[in-house]
This record gives structure tokens, sequence and C-alpha cells, in this order.
């Protein structure tokens, strides 16, 4: 499609979204009347991108905290109205909780974007497809029925793994949603124990989608080693999903449910494309708690330059949370900076490490790094991880080993806290 | 052939077998669910915390639809211990009538958090528990009510108290030297019959005072 005729959609939708949500979320017509402004003063894409107000995680849980609102002022329903109230996965934080109105088995304001993936990854009616997830997101897997294909549902979790070899030799699925970098690396040892080939066991995967976390180096080459392709799959702000196409290069958001804006963190001015710059979002299909201008806080790198694979809707690389980043001695760092020396060494290949953060600006970099506990020098170890992060940010760290399980203790295991305030 | 709604699980002791489901058994297997629904007094605007994996979802993805025609309302958490504080977030924010399918995994993450079952849910006046939570649970001066797996169905006790109702319209129960035997009634993409379910118990068959007249199992500690 055409950018101008997905602009027009865009512009639509927005117009007709923003009188709705005004009206509906305090929290919104809070932010807009103490900014203001009020949607007749929107007219155009160009109008909203001057004049609307953002809305921030912090204004929200402000909104919450001060009166007692449970959903931050968002909620443009009675609360008698909803079918279900999940949540996010509270990785940063309290998980911040999610209304949902459903019609039949799935949600009324449920975004297209995961079927449209699932297809181009090559799901076809009648195709099994393994669902490895949790529950408490709700039924995506009502996508996958709308597919016509059959989920085979299993558990995130490692200890799932061998009945994940013996259904994926059996029933040959094509589609997988969602492996974590935890997963893949003991798949790689429960095939061993199993004596079996992954190579065998992956075959019938025309991909798999990997969530939660960036897809590291390592498991790319596990990935690569078994013949399948991984299709890294990320949020947009909370306000829907990306996911990579068979260029591999970075995720497509659907420019047809939301506005994604690029910024810069300081001055709150567009960057260039291309560049990096803090995501800020407006849902266009979420009419339950839409998110209008909504400040993400995270840094990502975006373009709009048509894909090779014939797209033109906008594509991201997600490089990390703005309040995950430590400066030291003038030099950044966010947890992807360090994330391949850690997975590099065999001891501490499941990449589970946390930067230790008190303040933005800290005076040495701390990590606690999770190992497998088959080193017998573990003062070795440190000096290679030591080592293999100064090459990598420019910064000599200081290394906390620890189990692998008391990090992930703090799952849920398809991602730990990257960062920790002790 | 029968076409599959999907490939979900159960347990018998600590074996987890793979559990096909057709479409038509799961439109039936709603209809279970609603029976179970009604039996924990759930009804319009009821509020309700459903703890299941998601290898769970043949059992408990038929409860949540029976929840929404119920027109109650229902939250999410994973019967796990990584995922047990939210349980106790979800409680802590909101009033819940019911909380169904407690585990002991779940009691062992709130063991790690260092949440008693009281302060976590003492104020839900319903707590449906499987195996080995409900008598935990009892231990700690709540009383529970069993939510009890018994292979790839669920029985759920009423407000009598007196044993776990299975939907008879859907399942045979029989007893061999203690342990409950389940077989389908129905042709179902799976092959139930006289499956050895692991669970120790008797079988009562006289119609409850809840007025439900499937049998029930009274399960032995």
């Amino acid at each position: 499609m055409a950018r101008a005729d997905l602009e027009a959609i865009q512009e639509a939708k927005l117009l007709d979204l923003l009188p709705y949500a005004y009206e509906r979320s305090a929290l919104i017509n809070a932010t807009w009347t103490e900014a203001g402004v009020h949607p007749r003063d929107i007219k155009s894409l160009d109008d909203f991108r001057e004049r609307a107000p953002f809305i921030s995680k912090d204004a929200i849980r402000v909104f919450r905290d001060d009166k007692g609102d449970p959903y931050g002022g968002l909620l443009c329903f009675d609360e008698s109205e909803l079918t279900a109230i999940t949540s996010t996965s509270g990785t940063t934080g309290d998980p911040t909780l999610v209304p949902e109105v459903w019609g039949g088995e799935r949600r009324e304001d449920a975004t297209p974007a995961l079927v449209r993936e699932f297809y181009e990854i090559g799901t076809r009616p009648g195709d099994y497809f393994t669902c490895i997830l949790f529950t408490f997101r709700g039924a995506f897997f009502a996508m996958v029925h709308s597919l016509g294909a059959v989920p085979v549902f299993l558990d995130h979790h490692p200890g799932e793994l061998r009945r994940f070899v013996e259904l994926s030799l059996e029933l040959r699925p094509t589609n997988l949603y969602n492996f974590s970098n935890v997963l893949i690396s003991e798949l790689a040892r429960t095939c061993e124990e199993m004596k079996v080939d992954p190579r065998d066991v992956m075959s019938s995967y025309h991909g798999i989608v990997h969530g939660g976390e960036p897809l590291g180096t390592r498991s790319r080459k596990l990935l690569d080693e078994w013949g399948v392709a991984g299709f890294e799959h990320t949020a947009v702000g909370d306000a829907g999903a990306a996911t990579e196409c068979r260029e591999h290069d970075g995720c497509h958001f659907w420019e047809d449910s939301v506005i994604a804006e690029h910024l810069d963190p300081d001055n709150n001015e567009t960057v260039a494309d291309g560049t990096r710059g803090e995501l800020v979002v407006t849902a266009l299909d979420n009419r339950t708690m839409p998110l209008v201008r909504f400040r993400s806080d995270d840094l990502v790198d975006l373009t709009r330059e048509r894909c090779g694979c014939g797209r033109t809707h906008g594509r991201i690389k997600t490089a990390g949370r703005k309040g995950d980043e430590v400066v030291i001695d003038g030099q950044s760092v966010l947890p992807m900076d360090v994330w391949e020396a850690i997975e590099r060494f065999d001891e501490t290949a499941m990449g589970l490490f946390q930067i230790i953060r008190t303040g933005q600006q800290m005076d040495a970099l701390r990590l606690r790094v999770g190992h497998d506990g088959s080193t017998k020098q573990p003062d070795e170890l440190s000096d290679r991880l030591m080592g293999a992060v100064t090459e990598a940010t420019g910064v000599t760290p200081e290394i906390e080993l620890v189990p692998n399980d008391d990090l992930l203790r703090l799952g849920p295991p398809h991602k730990i806290p990257r960062v920790a305030k002790r | 052939m029968t076409e599959l709604w999907g490939v979900g699980s159960f347990a018998v002791g600590d074996r987890i077998l793979p559990y096909p489901v057709s479409k038509d058994d799961h439109n039936r297997d709603i209809g279970s669910a609603m029976k179970a629904v009604s039996s924990l007094g759930i009804h319009e605007q009821s509020r309700a915390l459903v703890l299941s994996m998601l290898s769970e979802a043949a059992q408990y993805w038929p409860v949540q639809i029976g929840l929404l025609i119920t027109k109650a309302q229902f939250s999410l958490a994973d019967a796990s211990r990584f995922d047990a504080f939210r349980t106790a977030m979800f409680l802590k924010a909101m009033h819940y009538d019911v909380v169904l399918g407690i585990n002991t995994d779940v009691l062992d993450g709130l063991d790690d958090l260092g949440h008693s079952y009281p302060d976590v849910f003492g104020k839900s006046p319903v707590l449906a528990a499987r195996a080995g939570a409900y008598e935990r649970l009892r231990d700690a001066g709540l009383s529970p009510r069993w939510w009890l797996h018994v292979g790839p169905t669920v029985a759920v006790e009423c407000d009598q108290l007196a044993g776990a109702h299975v939907d008879g319209n859907e399942w045979q129960l029989d007893v061999a030297d203690g342990e409950i035997l389940l077989t389908a009634r129905n042709p179902r993409a799976a092959v139930v019959d006289r499956l050895a379910t692991g669970v120790r118990g008797e079988i009562v068959t006289d119609a409850c005072a809840c007025g439900r007249e499937d049998p029930r199992v009274v399960p032995r500690d």
C-alpha cells in the first residue's frame, strides 16, 4: 500500500478516536485540558504531531495512585462492561492491568497483526501450530484458529522441552509462537540428552517467532545450525506488536493500527528516518483503553523505507529502554550492548545478566551474571567476561557471578528484568 | 476425520499425556464448564481469577468461555511458581468472588514471596483448589472446595461440600482398588476408556442437595 493511502487510513481512524478518547478517558481528558488542546483543534496528522500532548507511564502511575483507579484513567468503559482483566508481564515492575472486551471467543479490540505474521511465516489451514507461552495475556491462540490451524499447547518452561521434541516429531507443526533465548539454549541440551537431532525436530517449522527479549547472537546461530528461521517479535510500546519479515531487517509494525513516532527524548523533535529515538505510540483500534501519544520509554531505530519484502509499513529495531541506560565516564551502556559478550561463553550461554543501576550516571558498570555451575574457576570466568564486556562497551565492568536459577527465578522464564536497583 | 480444536494435555500422576480435542469435544466441554461455573456460585457480574497453564488449555479455555457466557468477569494468571506474584497482585488490586485452579506451584511461589495464604486468599469467598493445594489451604485455616483434575476432566465441588461433581453426560466414573477410572460416554478425539486417573477416592451417585444429579468424587486424603 502506498504511504499516502496508509496515512489516509491513519488520519481517518485518528480523527474518529480522539473525541472518543477525550470524552471517555479521564487521563487523556485531563492531559489535553491541561495542555489547552481539544480534539476539534486536530484536523490532520500534522496537527496531531504538532499539538497533541503526551502521556507517559509515570503519568498513568500517578493517576492510578492519586485517584485509586487501577487503570490509570485510561479505561473508556464502565468496569462492569469488561469481559476480562488481564495484565502485562510485569518484568520491569508491577504488571499493568489490561482490560478487555470480547466478542465471542476473542477480544473485539485485538489487532490482526499476529494473524498476518503467522500467515507470512507460512501457516495454512490444517497445519499444527505450536503455542508455547503463558496464559496471562489471554487467548492469543484464537488467531491461530482464525487461520484454520490447530494449536498444540505447551507451557513456556524448560521442563516442557521433552514434550516439545516429542510432539514436534509426531505432529510436525509448521509454526511456533513463542520461543525465547532460554528455551533455545535449553532445547540444544534437551536434544543432546534425548539423543535426537535438533535439525529433525525443527524440520517441519517454516519459522519460529521469538519474543520477550531480543534474539541473541548465540540463539540465532543455533537456529541457523538447525535450519530454521527465527522471526523476532517485539511490542510496539504497549500499542501492538511488531515482527520481522523474511528480510530479517527490523520488526514491521502495522501502521493501519498504530501511529508510531520516534522522537528525540530531550527535545521531542522527530529524529531522522533510520536513526535512534524514543518510540511514541497511538493505538488506533483499541477502544477499551486507548493510548494516545504514549511515551513508551523504548529507544528504537525506526525506518519507513520500503522493505525488501515489499511492505511499506515501518520497521523498528529495539535498542533498549530509556530507563535502562547507564552512563559511566560519559559512555552510554544499555543491556543490548553487553548481551553478546555474556552469552559467548559456554558457562554463561543462557545470556542471563542484570545491570545494577542506582541511577543513570554511575561510577562503575556493575553486572550480575548467571552461570550454569560448570566452572571450577569462577575468577577465571569473571576475567573472561570482563575482557569481553570491556571490548564490547569500552567500559571495564565489575562482575558478580550467581547461579542461573537465581536469575530465572525472577522470570517469567522467557525474560528477566535486565536492570536491578541492587 | 474429526476436525481438531487443539492438542492439550492432562496429567496422570507424574505423567503428562497429550490430549487431542475435536471441535465437537470442545463445544460439549463448554457445556460441562457451564455446570462447573454454576456449581461455584458464579453468576453475572461475578469476578473470577483463573489459575492455569497453557498446556491445560483444553480444560481451562472452556471454563473461560463458560465465564464469558455467564457474563462474569475473569482474570488470568499462570498456575506456576514463577507467576505467583501475579495471583497476589490481582487479589490485592480487586475483589474476586472465586479463585479457581489453585495448585501447589502457586502456593510454593507465595511461600517464596513470604505471603501467607489467608492474607492473599482470605477475601475471596470461594477458593477452588487442586489436590495438594486443597490440603495446604485447609491447614492454613481457609475453607477451600475441590477443583479436582480427574484425567482430562475437572471435578468441581459445590457449596454442599459433599464431593466434586463430574459432568455425567460426558464421563462415566468407576473405581478399582480405590482408584477412580474415567470413561468418555461420547466419541472424542482422544480415546478415554477406563483410564486409571491416579485419583484415589470414592464415587457418590446420589443426587446432590445442590440439585445436580452428576456423580461426585470424594477424594481420599
